[in-house]
């Protein structure tokens, strides 16, 4: 490839969304027939990236280049118009219309009348479905009547369909059972000199298809060599970085071993939740680690009744129970604190004292009425320990930046005299300073003797504040990491798959 | 991002504020209610001047006496906007009300005791079986609301011929023209169900669960707001609410007809929409949704006065709705920022 035009040249591209720098000056360049994997954590600016490419969003700076001419999509449309077509991992089928009618989205064939040719529509999917061997579908099936990896390989085929002269993939496997199909796929176009950017999460199909890999960390590209050169440990080791660990202040254990566990739960069976067990003491901090959609959502759910469970027992505080609710669940002290601040979080009509009163506001009123002096005193202790600050309380909550929007939340879990606190991944989309004020409140917590259960996406929060780690792969649980053995290798290798884990040697306890 | 309403509970508090004091005012929630009562006050003083024969207490007065079917109904209609809602069968509500009233007492007080709560709980349980098509077996609002009250609509035709040949209790005629140390009692009557439904929406525990849902349905899942329960109670108070408007609108008029509310349905979305809420829920108060009623009652005089058609009438309420809808989210704020000089520039 050397001394031809590169199909893509990306130089310096950068996006910021608010205060959060997604991607910062990221340069690469792809050559024609390449297969370059892009690697990351969750959050590293992978889909960033993709949606910079695919013309979902326009980089805030930075050039691209096409075969040497200028590339900037105005959107979509005009990237598959320059022969960029992307299988996106939220899947851009629409759910109410026909596999055919999806496949020719958003342009399908007209008659002479400018009404949609059903039957050539219909002929020409069945074709397309059949060259790409999954005649199996039925071309006028609803999409959502499909299973989701079938859904996939709709969406896979349409993307390829257009001929592109760059295909982006993002995580194309998540949901194929089948893998060996995509492979075969992707051989195909390669050698009909399509250019592919490979985004996955799993090592072995990035040393299977790619000859090159990109990692990205925290928006930046910190590597871009051959994967062949590399061992597994170091391109885990790239991806999970040193970044923040002088941050965390190292505290003891204040697990209460002899105490009844604040939750335990016995082979969980759901839809998403595959057959787990775990027990959670007073005083400790259990972590759970997985990469996007192993099930880690449906579980934290599934404890406070959000989820249908089909099987499984769970005790709280050493009595089995059943919750059947959230608000069953809090009666019991068990408070989730959820994943979607926005959607399901905050009230964004009332004020932040009113967000966090809410559970406990019936000790608010008298005879009913509120007392909003009373509702302050309420609040005030649980702001205190989350360091919201007392100016913030009478504003509305939406006036607030998204690490005071998470304290107010936390502050909620607080005033509803949570036992057990479920943390959804409550550093995301937070500033340095809240997320300090979210540890130092998860360590009062459990050094009062609170649970908490603690998803994270970030790695080195896991590491350094959990008494032990539970990895999900796939709905279950595939390893539990002492808080000994615990690094962010050991666990990112977990979560990808590898049932064996490397032990590395600087996992010996320091 | 802007200030969005303050905490609903305060505004109950500040409701005598007037206009003259709208740049002292700490609330911006609480501007679009005052504008509409402005408007509602020169509109008004409109008619005095269109009619000087007379005065502006009787003008006042008259407004008010036409309103209170509005104000009672509004509120039931705002809960259910306030929940993210609406109630379609408030205006047959309001007619089978008034029709069972009628037929039930037949021209007899003695009737009453027994009469009115009947008459309530009916259109309670009307409300009531709204909130559980709702809350429990999910059909849309709009959808359960307006199939109930045709529904109903049917059954009250298949007792009835949709006029009622029975005359109204003479009680609830003087309850509507009587006076009271010189004030009409239908105005006493406004204060007391405006002071009550401003606390019941602004003041109460209950209150601010149901701006909760209405703000967000998904965090008050989440945090196991009692969200099937509320539901069922906000329609069954609008149904109670239409119910005791029928009543009052049967001894206005002294006679009843089945469909003699259905003029009232569009007025009681407007009058919610007017005073500043949400048309998705989760803001505004009962001050506002009070200020719109009264304002459209004023409207609705001047074009009597004017002597308009009952087509131009609608026009302009059409109208008006869309304005208010216009001016709400981002306008009526950059207006308050406007109204406070000494607050530009600050963040």
């Amino acid at each position: 490839m050397i001394g031809m035009t590169p199909v893509l040249e990306a130089r310096a591209i950068s996006k910021r969304y608010g205060a959060t720098v997604a991607l910062s000056d990221v340069s690469f360049s792809l050559g024609a027939g390449e297969v370059c994997g892009l690697l990351g954590e969750n959050g590293a600016g992978k889909s960033t990236l993709v949606k910079a490419l695919s013309g979902v969003v326009p980089p805030d700076s930075g050039a691209m280049h096409l075969s040497g001419a200028p590339y900037r999509p105005s959107d979509i449309n005009d990237a598959h118009r320059q022969g960029v077509a992307t299988a996106f991992q939220e899947l851009s089928l629409i759910p109410t219309l026909s596999v055919a009618i999806n496949l020719f989205l958003p342009h399908p064939i007209v008659n002479f009348a400018g009404t949609v040719a059903w039957r050539r529509l219909e002929q020409d999917a069945a074709d397309l479905l059949g060259k790409y061997g999954i005649s199996a579908i039925d071309p006028l099936a609803p999409v959502a009547d499909l299973p989701l990896g079938q859904r996939q390989r709709i969406e896979i085929v349409r993307a390829i369909a257009r001929r592109p002269r760059l295909l982006l993939l993002d995580e194309p496997t998540a949901a194929l059972a089948d893998r060996e199909w995509l492979f075969q796929l992707i051989a195909r176009i390669v050698a009909e000199g399509t250019s592919i950017l490979y985004i996955s999460h799993k090592l072995d199909e990035i040393r299977r298809l790619c000859s090159r890999c990109i990692i990205l960390r925290n928006g930046h590209k910190v590597l871009d060599r051959a994967v062949a050169a590399m061992s597994d440990e170091e391109i885990f080791r790239n991806m999970a970085g040193r970044s923040a660990v002088d941050r965390f202040v190292v505290v003891p254990s204040s697990v209460r071993a002899e105490a009844p566990p604040a939750l335990r739960v016995t082979h969980l069976v759901g839809e998403g939740v595959d057959d787990i067990s775990f027990s959670l003491q007073p005083g400790e901090i259990l972590g759970v680690a997985g990469l996007e959609g192993q099930g880690q959502s449906r579980l934290f759910k599934s404890l406070v009744g959000l989820h249908p469970l089909r099987d499984g027992q769970i005790e709280v505080a050493g009595t089995p129970r059943i919750l059947r609710s959230p608000r069953a669940a809090r009666a019991l002290g068990v408070v989730l604190v959820p994943e979607e601040r926005k959607s399901e979080g905050i009230f964004k009509d009332l004020t932040t004292v009113a967000n966090i009163s809410l559970p406990a506001i019936e000790g608010a009123s008298v005879w009913g009425l509120l007392n909003h002096r009373r509702e302050r005193t309420l609040v005030r202790p649980v702001a205190a320990a989350v360091d919201l600050p007392e100016q913030f309380l009478p504003r509305g909550i939406t006036a607030l930046s998204g690490g005071n929007q998470q304290k107010a939340m936390l502050g909620r879990a607080l005033i509803a005299a949570a036992r057990c606190l479920l943390l959804f991944d409550p550093t995301r989309g937070v500033d340095v300073g809240a997320k300090q004020s979210i540890y130092r409140m998860m360590r009062d917590f459990v050094r009062d003797g609170g649970a908490i259960l603690f998803y994270s996406t970030e790695l080195d929060e896991l590491v350094h504040l959990c008494d032990r780690c539970l990895v999900l792969y796939r709905n279950r649980v595939v390893g539990e990491v002492p808080r000994a053995a615990l690094t962010q290798e050991q666990i990112l290798s977990l979560a990808a798959g590898h049932a064996a884990p490397p032990v590395p040697a600087a996992a010996v306890p320091a | 991002m802007t200030r969005r309403s303050a905490a609903p509970g305060e505004t109950a508090a500040a409701m005598p504020d007037a206009p003259g004091r709208l740049r002292r005012l700490r609330n911006p929630a609480l501007l679009p209610p005052v504008i509409v009562l402005a408007c509602a006050i020169l509109l008004i003083i409109a008619t005095k001047l269109m009619n000087p024969g007379a005065g502006f207490g009787q003008q006042l007065a008259a407004v008010l006496v036409t309103s209170v079917f509005l104000v009672v109904a509004a509120f039931g209609q705002g809960l259910t906007i306030l929940i993210g809602g609406i109630d379609l069968s408030i205006g047959i509500v309001i007619g089978i009300a008034a029709m069972m009233i009628s037929v039930l007492t037949d021209g007899r007080d003695a009737a009453l005791p027994w009469a009115v709560p009947l008459t309530l709980a009916t259109g309670g349980a009307i409300g009531g079986v709204n909130g559980a098509g709702i809350a429990l077996a999910g059909v849309p609002p709009f959808i359960m609301t307006l199939a109930s009250g045709i529904t109903f609509f049917g059954v009250g035709l298949g007792f009835t011929s949709g006029l009622a040949q029975e005359p109204v209790a003479p009680a609830l005629g003087l309850l509507m023209s009587g006076h009271c140390y010189g004030v009409p009692i239908p105005i006493l009557l406004i204060i007391a169900f405006a002071v009550a439904a401003s606390v019941f929406q602004n003041g109460t525990a209950v209150g601010r669960k149901l701006y909760a849902i209405g703000s967000s349905a998904g965090a008050a899942r989440v945090l196991g707001l009692p969200i099937a329960g509320l539901t069922i109670l906000v329609y069954t108070l609008s149904g109670l609410c239409a119910a005791i408007a029928g009543l009052l609108l049967a001894g206005y008029s002294s006679a009843a007809t089945l469909d003699m509310g259905t003029p009232l349905l569009l007025p009681t979305i407007a009058a919610v929409v007017i005073g500043g809420a949400s048309v998705v829920g989760g803001s505004g108060t009962y001050f506002g949704t009070f200020a719109g009623a009264v304002f459209l009652s004023a409207l609705g005089t001047v074009i009597t006065v004017l002597s308009l058609s009952q087509g131009l009438r609608n026009v302009i309420e059409g109208a008006i709705i869309v304005v208010a809808l216009l001016s709400q989210g981002d306008r009526w704020r950059q207006l308050w920022t406007w109204l406070q000089p000494q607050k530009r520039g600050r963040t």
